[in-house]
């Protein structure tokens, strides 16, 4: 999700695109802005699952409190992808299975 | 404790200032607008048709409501991005008034539906009958309720709750429901680090940022106690999660 014109930060700037990997594919991204945004652009919303019931959750916070949306970014997990900033050639994965975590 | 900075939830004392007088309840629909807290915000102001919602230039000043060009629509509810705004009606019958307002949750009701109204803090204050559900798409999302409640709870029913204890997580992390907190109160867990330890609430990610309040709560409905005095639970640095490598220096980036 982008938000292309905000009432107090004004239009989105025009950012680099660059590529990153989720899960193995390889998906567009705006350098610079939250993994989480680049993820809901794609539509993907599910970004792991929990480890006792095994369900789906996603940005929920959405201000790195929450912790819903963490991933594993480049090898190290547990990442908020809602405050980290994408950066080119990124791999990300998921926990989609559920527990373990 | 009390006050919308402390609790989340009006006192009396911020209701009394925000309410509208019965008489014109009884007239008719109108705005109430819980908003007492000086932030800079003022959507409400151009939501209303009629002119009735006056911020005015310093954008920090409260809202102020004119009762007489207020007419009841109830378009600045969805627009209050603090879901602060609600209308109440005494006007259609000598014992109930309809209370609406803001909903942001799934699974909606069915009109006519009898549900639990509940009040600022989710505490069931009365049963309520549904008359209306409006998703339409002005609302962009914000969905507005209308239920029919005894008039006596008018200025109390706030929201409704729809989904039961066991289905509800307190801990989001490590998916402990309501009914099992309230379950290891009984069982003698009367403190948050002594239900923490008995099912694991507040071990998850978020180092128990959202749901330690929740479970303060809790106890202190079971104890017959207030919240405040409700010990908090252990903090521990890092207070954010933190890399070891960062922690020893090898990470330019922290």
């Amino acid at each position: 999700m982008r938000v292309e014109k905000h009432p107090v930060l004004g239009d989105r700037e025009v950012g680099r695109l660059v590529t990153i990997s989720v899960d193995g594919a390889e998906i567009e991204a705006v350098e610079g802005e939250p993994i989480a945004a680049a993820l809901l652009a794609q539509g993907m919303i599910v970004m792991r699952r929990t480890p006792r019931f095994g369900e789906p959750r996603g940005v929920f916070c959405g201000i790195g409190r929450c912790t819903d949306c963490a991933m594993t970014v480049d090898g190290v997990p547990n990442v908020r992808t809602c405050v980290t900033p994408v950066k080119a050639g990124m791999v990300i994965t998921s926990n989609l299975k559920g527990g373990g975590e | 404790m009390e006050g919308v900075k402390l609790t989340g939830a009006l006192s009396a004392d911020e209701q009394a200032s925000v309410f509208p007088p019965n008489e014109r309840a009884e007239r008719g629909p109108v705005a109430v607008i819980e908003c007492v807290q000086q932030i800079p915000c003022n959507p409400c102001e151009k939501a209303c048709p009629f002119g009735a919602i006056e911020v005015g230039p310093d954008i920090t000043n409260l809202p102020r409501l004119d009762l007489d060009k207020c007419r009841g629509c109830g378009l600045c509810l969805s627009k209050c991005p603090g879901l602060a705004i609600f209308l109440v009606d005494a006007s259609k019958s000598a014992t109930e008034a309809l209370v609406m307002f803001p909903y942001e949750y799934l699974p909606l009701p069915a009109p006519d539906e009898i549900v639990d109204g509940v009040d600022r803090t989710g505490r069931f204050v009365a049963k309520a009958r549904v008359v209306k559900v409006d998703t339409g798409a002005q609302r962009e999302g914000t969905t507005i309720v209308t239920l029919a409640v005894p008039k006596q709870t008018m200025h109390d029913v706030r929201s409704m709750r729809l989904v039961a204890p066991g289905e509800v997580f307190l801990c989001r992390c490590c998916e402990v429901s309501e009914t099992e907190v309230r379950q290891a109160v009984r069982e003698g867990a009367k403190t948050v680090a002594a239900v923490k330890m008995r099912t694991r609430a507040g071990m998850g990610l978020c180092q128990g940022r959202t749901c330690r309040r929740l479970i303060s709560r809790v106890i202190a409905e079971e104890t017959g106690q207030s919240p405040a005095d409700i010990l908090p639970p252990t903090s521990r640095a890092p207070v954010r999660t933190l890399s070891l490598e960062a922690l020893a220096g090898g990470d330019d980036n922290e």
